[in-house]
């Protein structure tokens, strides 16, 4: 079963690859960057949860992951200030 | 048939030792995030202040490679994943087979990355090349920053994969400890696996 799980996960992982590769090569004009960094947040999101186990992790490292996000989150606005 | 890890002070439980060990290992990767999402975001905000400019620059790197990195990554990831259910189970054979093909898939990135560099050189893909402008050079500083960054880490796991499987064989009366070793070490090798997953697109993919 653990194992049909992690197979399962590593086929939409490299699905996911194929549809971001695509996608930089077509045509789609501003939206290429957001799919590409949308595509980039599933494979991320499917590696913590599935490989990484987090869906069987206690709240308490949930919280630390969650935390470096948001640490993460915050380290992005940084660049955009000058922008403002 | 799974074994219990070896109980050390100052845990009152092997649960709570386990737990201990699990969410210091993602403290770790939370300051790993900061390292790589400050590199992440720098290469963003170029690409937001000279998009023309980064697009000409990243549409020149091997995407072949690139996209090939990405998949031997993934999948390196996939056996890392199946190591860990084998270590607990006790099945050792196999997880050190898993082990084994990860740290051989990572080792297959090296060579490639290291082929991808040589093309680059060759061509004259360098930092302050002749010809190259300002925003080209920024890029290609970035990249080969962010990129041989990785690389060290995927080093570093290649590493710990191969003291795993020397070891993993002398430990057969710590199973227990040995599989908490085991989820840790592949815990590292998928935060590496993340790090690409964000590198690739923003380096390879700001296509026009």
């Amino acid at each position: 079963m653990e194992t049909r799980r992690l197979i399962l996960a590593w086929l939409i992982l490299m699905a996911l690859l194929a549809s971001t590769v695509t996608l930089a090569l077509l045509p789609i004009g501003p939206l290429k960057p957001w799919a590409a960094f949308m595509i980039a947040l599933a494979k991320a999101g499917i590696i913590y949860w599935i490989f990484m186990e987090v869906r069987s992790e206690n709240s308490l490292v949930r919280l630390a992951i969650g935390t470096s996000l948001v640490w993460v989150v915050l380290l992005a606005f940084v660049p955009f200030i000058p922008l403002l | 048939m799974s074994a219990l890890p070896s109980l050390n002070p100052p845990f009152s439980g092997r649960q709570q030792q386990r737990d201990a060990d699990t969410l210091a290992m993602h403290i770790f990767l939370a300051t790993e995030m900061m390292l790589f999402g400050g590199l992440l975001l720098a290469i963003l905000a170029c690409r937001l202040l000279h998009p023309q400019s980064f697009i000409a620059a990243s549409s020149r790197l091997d995407l072949v490679i690139g996209t090939a990195n990405t998949g031997l990554l993934l999948t390196s990831s996939l056996f890392a994943a199946l190591a860990v259910p084998a270590a607990r189970d006790g099945k050792f054979r196999r997880c050190v087979a898993m082990l084994g093909a990860a740290a051989l898939l990572g080792l297959g990135f090296l060579v490639l990355k290291g082929i991808e560099y040589h093309d680059d050189a060759v061509q004259g893909l360098l930092p302050r090349s002749a010809g190259m402008d300002g925003v080209a050079s920024l890029f290609l500083s970035l990249y080969y920053i962010s990129t041989a960054l990785h690389a060290l880490h995927v080093t570093i796991g290649i590493g710990l994969f191969g003291w795993l499987t020397l070891t993993l064989g002398r430990q057969l009366s710590k199973r227990g400890d040995a599989a908490i070793r085991v989820a840790n070490v592949a815990l590292y090798w998928h935060f590496v696996d993340v790090v690409w997953v964000f590198l690739f697109p923003a380096l390879y993919l700001a296509r026009s």
